[in-house]
């Protein structure tokens, strides 16, 4: 099997494209496997969602429970924070203090607040707080 | 590591601060000349108030109302210790005009030093703010 790993312009989405005559047994499980690196079982009362990375605003740890946040919707996740950060870290999200977890796509703005931290304003009007010592991270995942 | 780093910032901006008061303060009473022994009293002003500072200024997790008493607690304590210090360089007198006084300069080096710390932030969240634009601006 030929594999092809091209580099997408500049605005683009990472893409996989599968070509193949036949979607065999091994193909099919190289996808699922793909699939659910990108999704994660979010709890909700009785129901049990699959979410998306790409809807998740940011997770945060409250009393040694761990939540994910989507644009209005809270879901709590059977993780633990620090096995979330890694992983994710090649991806867009990026531990920002001890108890935060932002997806950095999701970010609209950030302003200073006193003593070095930054507010994070998120696209969906929510504010998260980058900690100082976060700020060094924040810089490098944003490639500055 | 971390409080090291915390320290030697803000013992930069206070001495800066300091130097700026002084030379100011220098110019308009019109003092001709300046013993040399001004840069280390400014120098061991700098040390024990950027100590306090280090230790007094708002933590991570402070709420705002936790901040606010920490920066009244701050600037009483520098005012206190830059008295004492003023009193032994004999930088004011030991009466209420001079304690006044110390309240103002200690003032002016708050405030030179927060309006430092303020642009300096700014600059930061600009740059972050630039490139948070072009690397994910038009996503949802």
């Amino acid at each position: 099997m030929k594999i092809t790993i091209e580099t997408p312009k500049q605005g683009e989405e990472d893409e996989i494209i599968v070509r193949c005559a036949a979607l065999d047994e091994r193909l099919w499980q190289m996808i699922q496997a793909l699939w659910s690196e990108n999704r994660l079982t979010g709890y909700f009362e009785d129901k049990i969602v699959k979410l998306s990375l790409k809807e998740i605003y940011y997770f945060e740890a409250v009393d040694n429970r761990i939540f994910a946040y989507t644009e209005k919707e809270t879901y709590e996740i059977h993780k633990k924070l620090y096995e979330l950060e890694k992983e994710y870290e090649h991806t867009d999200f990026l531990r920002i203090s001890k108890s935060v977890i932002v997806n950095v796509s999701k970010i609209a703005y950030v302003k200073p607040v006193f003593s070095g931290r930054l507010e994070a304003r998120l696209k969906n009007g929510e504010s998260v707080i980058v900690s100082r010592q976060y700020v060094t991270a924040l810089k490098k995942k944003i490639e500055i | 590591m971390k409080s090291f780093g915390n320290f030697v910032q803000w013992f930069l901006y206070i001495t800066v601060g300091i130097m700026l008061v002084c030379a100011v303060g220098y110019k308009a009473y019109g003092a001709e000349t300046v013993s040399t022994d001004i840069f280390f009293e400014i120098l061991a002003a700098a040390f024990f108030t950027a100590l306090i500072t280090t230790f007094l200024s708002p933590k991570e997790g402070d709420g705002k109302t936790a901040a606010r008493i920490k920066i009244a607690i701050h600037y009483f304590a520098l005012w206190i210790i830059m008295c004492v210090i003023g009193i032994k360089f004999e930088w004011i007198n030991a009466n209420p005009k001079g304690i006044g006084m110390m309240a103002v300069y200690v003032g002016a080096v708050y405030l030179f030093t927060f309006l430092a710390t303020c642009i300096a932030e700014l600059k930061k969240a600009e740059e972050i703010n630039e490139r948070l634009k072009e690397k994910y601006g038009d996503e949802k």
